[in-house]
């Protein structure tokens, strides 16, 4: 069997699919996509962007790269294609799809690995290929971030269990997905899935433990300095994430639930919020029949090749590993189905960790992959069963016909079926019997290949064709033509849930409802009304004759309004543009240089946060930072000409995270090298 | 028997006692319909059915409206366009199910009266149209009185539409000046009074015959 044709032909089917319109980015990717241009662009240049001064009058740029897991080196695609002078939007969707591919070889793997067949590996890639997640890619960047690397993960960590000598290929694949995983915002999708697995293989096989724990032991004792070594790069990977975790949990940041509605995230939130955002809220069974062509349905759907497979194989056949892999999705299933059962209120009350995390529904296509293994191994068990011959394999064509058959009739009574499900449905039921009776594997697959197309073909060709759910704003706008992204930019369009960041900022640029920021502007937006700051924010450089100091434990916010309202009575000058008196030399997200040519010694405001970390010096030595009217930052600056740097970070942690850039990147290297050394 | 044990279809039915046994399905339900009207789906798909029906898609139209239809179960208005893009679809059995599904929810609605009116009448069951032609003109005489002079318009007779208009004499008790007036009018000055009426629910709203 010629794999190779395979795996090529369902990706470039999925490409023509979905790369023959007009893609944009979607829903949330509508900001990943700027977020992750922007980031890497920096990246190119040498910047490791630790602030973004474009939101919230500045805040640590920490927050928003862990939705995507801006460690994973696969992102360095971007840098080396807009280093080709591929238009940065082009870049980022060249890496979605090969991110994309990257996925459906893991699934191919992990398949491949768990029935040690080609025929059910390649129905399960070409499952995944065509499925809800080529939807979710372009839309919920941050569920396949981690889904991705949770598949490689369980894909090494079964290659690892089933290898009868410790390997380190797959120990070193192991730590390096586990490192991606960590790396982004939601581990918490991987935590819970390990877990069900956990459980799952203490209902199913307890003794299997003991195993793990003998293999785990072999390796150590075989190789002792990777294990360590590993154990420590996993660690380090979870440094930022703790880091930020940190800087919420002291009040540095601001990142709370104060909203009701959609939006609200943070880090404790309400058990009826995340019922809201539960598998329940998202899905219902009529919804896997009817009506599958309109949008709305497309974040969670089963196709009915699946339910076909998985109603044949009803009477095989399931063992242990496939038992496994059933029971980890069925209780990953009663936990996302939130407060529908109890296992999610239970874990919530008592486990913090539950508490932090929302949207339950995220875990719908881990299920999806995991009862796809299971559909395609007892498909194997029921093919592998049926005789070639004799009477009995006219109970497997009548029982053939059955399933289908009551499918098609099922679908009959169901309303607004759309055309290709019934295609399926006969098309699958043609293969089937073509397979029992002329036992051509090669062509049963390659039709196999084709029916799974159908279902998802007919629903991503209307789904991009609908002008309300893809944003073609980006492609109007020119967004895909070549030019640096920049951080707020983010498409100004109302979108199919929410509002873009721009249309959650209130007049004064701060977010409104006070969702995030850094603790003084916070506390400066809670006490002046967005209206009354407006003017004053819209300067980033405020130059006073004279400053005065205010007590923070009884903060007089009269005089405050009086110190941001002196521009207008001339003790105080609004930077307006650059003049002889004060220009931008340099600037970057993480430091901005300015000089000055003053008369007389003034107290210079610079309009950004006020947050540890930053430092100012002039003419190159440091010099006290003070906190100035309440949120921002402030100097004093001699007469004459001056130089005056203010820079956010410190050499430790640039050092830190371009070693984090560089263990990820030598990480994968290694695992690559590994893999080709023993071929 | 472990050969039994190992059957899919055992492990599926033991998940399924499980999941019967600790789920609470009408939550499900209403959590969907919460994160429906939350997100802005419910109107999302009422904005669609009105566009698709502004645009005489009625089928897409159709579609739309039995969504919300199945997310608003006790609200009548959907239930109520469904039969009312069945009617202007010509597909009057259709359409009388859906008016009579809306008026189980909302007993009394002078519109769905008088649509289930001109469809018995266009089925020529005059006994039934009379019954819901009775309730419109305990509803709204007046309303009555112009909805009868505009008839023509929803394709019946002018048999039909006398029949209408005496079925309106029949039931109004109390018939006042005013509206003789109209119906004098209408009589001497047949076009000028059915342009009258016929620019008045022309207006945005107000298109609520067929």
């Amino acid at each position: 069997m010629n794999k190779f044709w395979f795996l090529a032909l369902p990706f470039l089917a999925w490409l023509g699919l979905h790369h023959g319109g007009n893609i944009a980015p979607i829903v949330d990717n509508a900001w990943y996509s700027h977020w992750i241009t922007y980031h890497f662009d920096y990246i190119a240049r040498g910047v490791f962007p630790l602030w973004d001064p474009f939101q919230a009058w500045g805040w640590p740029d920490t927050t928003d790269t862990r939705f995507f897991g801006d460690l994973n080196p696969l992102y360095l695609i971007i840098c080396l294609l807009t280093a080709l002078h591929v238009p940065p939007f082009v870049a980022f969707n060249i890496f979605l799809v090969l991110f994309y591919l990257c996925g459906g070889m893991g699934f191919y793997l992990f398949v491949r690995c768990l029935c040690r067949r080609e025929l059910p590996a390649l129905l399960a890639y070409a499952m995944f290929m065509f499925s809800t997640l080529g939807i979710i890619l372009f839309s919920q960047l941050t569920v396949l971030s981690t889904l991705i690397a949770d598949i490689w993960f369980f894909y090494f960590l079964a290659a690892f269990l089933s290898s009868r000598v410790p390997q380190k290929r797959y120990f070193a694949g192991l730590v390096f997905s586990m490192m991606v995983i960590v790396s982004t915002y939601v581990p918490f999708l991987f935590l819970v899935s390990l877990a069900a697995v956990i459980a799952a293989v203490l209902l199913v096989r307890p003794v299997l433990f003991i195993d793990i724990f003998k293999k785990t032991a072999a390796f150590i004792r075989a190789f002792p300095v990777m294990f360590w070594t590993g154990a420590v790069a996993v660690v380090l990977a979870c440094l930022p994430g703790l880091f930020w975790y940190l800087s919420i949990q002291n009040g540095d940041t601001i990142y709370r639930n104060e909203r009701n509605g959609f939006g609200a995230g943070g880090v404790n939130v309400s058990l009826d919020m995340i019922d809201h955002s539960s598998l329940a809220s998202q899905a219902s069974i009529g919804g896997f029949f009817s009506d599958l062509d309109l949008t709305m349905n497309i974040f969670c759907y089963v196709p009915i090749f699946l339910i076909i497979i998985l109603s044949l194989g009803l009477f095989a056949r399931m063992d242990i590993r496939y038992r496994i892999i059933f029971v980890t999705a069925f209780l990953v299933f009663l936990f996302a189905l939130g407060g529908v059962t109890p296992l999610h209120a239970f874990l919530y009350e008592h486990f913090f960790f539950f508490r932090m995390f929302r949207n339950l529904y995220f875990l719908g296509p881990f299920i999806f992959l995991c009862m796809t293994a299971v559909g395609v191994g007892v498909l194997q068990v029921f093919l592998e069963a049926g005789p070639e011959t004799g009477r009995k394999r006219g109970w497997y064509i009548f029982y053939v016909v059955l399933v289908h058959m009551g499918w098609i009739i099922f679908l009959a009574t169901q309303e607004r079926v759309i055309w290709s499900l019934y295609a399926t449905a006969i098309g699958s039921m043609a293969l089937f019997l073509f397979y029992f009776l002329a036992r051509k594997e090669l062509l049963f697959l390659a039709g196999l290949m084709f029916v799974v197309m159908l279902q998802p073909g007919q629903m991503g060709t209307k789904f991009w064709q609908d002008p309300g759910k893809v944003n073609t704003q980006a492609l109007e706008s020119g967004a895909f033509a070549y030019r640096r992204p920049l951080r707020g930019e983010d498409l100004d369009a109302e979108r199919g849930f929410g509002l873009s960041f721009k249309k959650k900022q209130d007049k004064s640029g701060f977010c409104r409802e006070g969702y995030y920021g850094s603790r003084y502007s916070f506390i400066l937006h809670s006490n002046i009304p967005a209206e009354e700051l407006q003017e004053y924010v819209s300067y980033k450089f405020i130059i006073y004759d004279q400053a005065a100091y205010m007590d923070d434990g009884h903060p007089d916010w009269n005089a405050l309004k009086g110190s941001l309202d002196a521009i207008h009575g001339g003790r105080a000058m609004a930077v307006s543009g650059p003049s002889e008196m004060l220009k931008v030399i340099d600037f970057d997200p993480d430091h901005i240089k300015i000089r000055t040519n003053f008369p007389q010694r003034k107290f210079l405001v610079f309009n950004d946060s006020y947050y540890p970390g930053w430092a100012v010096s002039v003419n190159g030595k440091i010099q006290p930072l003070y906190r100035a009217n309440v949120a921002f930052k402030g100097v004093w600056v001699d007469p004459g000409r001056q130089d005056v740097e203010f820079r956010f970070g410190s050499a430790g942690q640039y050092i830190f995270h371009w070693g984090l850039i560089g263990l990820f990147a030598g990480w994968l290297g290694y695992v690559v090298f590994l893999f080709i050394k023993r071929k | 028997m472990k050969e039994f044990l190992s059957k899919a279809v055992v492990v599926y039915c033991a998940a399924g006692a499980v999941l019967f046994g600790v789920a609470d399905f009408k939550k499900a339900t209403v959590e969907h319909l919460n994160l429906m009207s939350q997100w802005g789906d419910y109107p999302a798909l009422l904005d669609k059915g009105q566009a698709a029906f502004n645009e005489r898609d009625l089928r897409m139209a159709i579609r739309y409206y039995k969504l919300v239809a199945g997310l608003v179960p006790r609200n009548d208005g959907p239930y109520a366009m469904v039969g009312y893009c069945y009617a202007r679809l010509g597909d009057d059995a259709r359409a009388i199910r859906y008016f009579k599904k809306a008026k189980l929810i909302q007993k009394t609605h002078f519109w769905n009266d008088y649509n289930l009116a001109v469809l018995y009448l266009r089925d020529k069951d005059r006994a039934s149209a009379s019954r819901y032609f009775h309730n419109v003109v305990e509803q709204d005489f007046r309303l009555a009185w112009e909805a009868a002079v505009l008839a023509p318009l929803s394709r019946i007779s002018p048999q039909q539409r006398e029949f209408l208009i005496a079925q309106t004499m029949v039931f109004t008790k109390k018939i006042r000046e005013d509206s003789l007036k109209m119906l004098a009018g209408l009589d001497v000055e047949e076009g000028g009074v059915i342009l009258h009426p016929w620019s008045y629910y022309m207006q945005p709203g107000k298109e609520n015959y067929f």
